[in-house]
């Protein structure tokens, strides 16, 4: 085997030419885990304020990085096995970072004191949309032109433009733009 | 003679050194999926958590500190121990630690059982409070209306005052005929008397323990599947597979096992502490 001929040599290397970590650095990262736990628990008492979730993190990862650098033998591992885990922590943050930048950014818009543009686009809208409704009720008003020629005002009219058929029109309707000038003159359905 | 059941490494692979090294990537790469399955639960605590400051403060301190430590210190212990296991195994030479590995995954399944047992006594505890996700939280509009039909239906108590304390009174003295029906509704109105206080006071709070039971729930199931994990190490090792040339399965599990605690580390701060 190669790789025993290679790593042999190095005190702290098993026969594979992996790393053994001593017994008292496993046991030393376990007490620290501990204390950790101890502290972020005692902690938590004291109110900070909106750093409270700063500091527990901040805790959390000291201890995370402990978990993953000696039981997970991340330190003296290939170092892939740690580039890999760090490229998905980075794609972690990546995931964190638009949903903060939404969330974070959402304040309360005072539409007078802020004259904000979303405002003054509102304020066009309710002009333009005030045009609108007078256009319309202005415009159902007038006097309009039935297809046969007599003019009909819209009082006691429904909203469609269409006249209300008649007997003696009735047999035009096929035919608008022909029978139009010629109301006297009923034509005969194709 | 030794007691170890000697490993040929696979043929495509140059050497066993590369074979380990390469399970051992691919379970990194498997852990990534992992934290990053995860990290959607942690970003949505994120955006709930700061759109609902108030209900949060309220609703997270409906949580047991004291059970969420102890559930901390077990998994951090039943870590160590697998790691511990780990190195026995990196140091078993002719089959001289076989015990000793099988021991340390021993207590670290008991470990993991021990913490699925204080899940179980919290979540029963939700579960009879009514402390849950969606409609099924007690103080979900729909959830009280449907308590209050219920009182009317059975105990013909019209529009019931979810505050008052008589009321209770009033109804357990109806049970004593108590039919299941009825005593599960006097459950229900005890938890919303109880809750008065303090989680009828903010809306939406079961937003919180949707949260509370994904984040949980899921971390709870790889408990599971790490529990097995491990109990199928320990029979491996018992039958001395398990040495300094070839310890792949032991040190893949332990990476596992550690996973699940490094979430864990996470998720006691943030849900029971913050």
């Amino acid at each position: 085997m190669s790789h025993h001929d290679t790593h042999a040599a190095h005190d702290d290397h098993g026969h594979g030419g992996h790393h053994i970590t001593p017994m008292w650095l496993y046991n030393a990262i376990f007490g620290a885990l501990l204390v950790l736990t101890a502290v972020t628990v005692w902690i938590a008492q004291f109110d900070f304020g909106s750093a409270n979730t700063l500091i527990a993190m901040f805790v959390a990862t000291i201890k995370a990085t402990l978990v993953g650098l000696f039981f997970m033998h991340l330190l003296y591992d290939e170092r892939i096995n740690l580039l890999t885990f760090g490229f998905g922590l980075l794609f972690v943050a990546l995931f964190f970072l638009f949903p903060l930048l939404d969330i974070g950014t959402r304040t309360y818009i005072d539409p007078i004191k802020d004259n904000s543009s979303v405002y003054k686009a509102a304020q066009v809208q309710k002009v333009q949309d005030k045009h609108a409704e007078t256009y319309k009720s202005e415009l159902s008003k007038l006097p309009r032109l039935n297809p046969t020629g007599f003019i009909t005002t819209p009082e006691g009219e429904g909203p469609a433009p269409e006249p209300a058929p008649e007997p003696a029109a009735a047999g035009a309707e096929g035919t608008e733009g022909a029978s139009a000038g010629t109301p006297a003159e009923p034509t005969p359905a194709q | 003679m030794s007691n170890i059941i000697a490993h040929k490494h696979a043929h495509f692979f140059h050497s066993s050194e590369q074979q380990a090294n390469s399970a051992k990537l691919g379970m990194w790469l498997f852990l990534v999926t992992e934290v990053l399955l995860f990290s959607g639960l942690f970003v949505g605590y994120t955006v709930i958590k700061t759109l609902h400051p108030e209900m949060w403060k309220v609703a997270s301190a409906v949580l047991d500190t004291k059970l969420g430590t102890i559930n901390t210190l077990v998994l951090i212990t039943s870590s160590w121990t697998v790691a511990l296991a780990v190195r026995a195994a990196q140091t078993n030479k002719k089959g001289e630690n076989n015990g000793k590995i099988v021991g340390l995954l021993a207590f670290s399944i008991l470990c993991a059982a021990g913490f699925m047992g204080i899940k179980y006594m919290e979540y029963s505890h939700k579960i009879h409070d009514g402390l849950l996700w969606g409609t099924s939280y007690f103080n979900h509009p729909e959830a009280i209306e449907h308590l209050k039909e219920g009182i009317a239906k059975i105990f013909g108590i019209e529009n019931v005052a979810l505050s008052s304390p008589e009321i209770l009174a009033q109804l357990k003295a109806h049970a004593a005929a108590a039919t299941h029906e009825a005593e599960h509704l006097i459950h229900h109105y005890n938890s919303t008397v109880v809750y008065k206080d303090t989680l009828m006071t903010v809306d939406q709070g079961h937003l919180f323990f949707g949260i509370y039971f994904l984040l949980t729930g899921l971390h709870g199931i790889h408990i599971i599947i790490g529990g097995g994990i491990l109990v199928w190490v320990l029979l491996g090792a018992q039958k001395g597979k398990y040495y300094e040339d070839y310890y792949t399965p032991v040190e893949v599990g332990g990476l596992y096992w550690h996973l699940v605690d490094l979430i864990w580390i996470y998720l006691f701060p943030l849900l029971y502490l913050v």
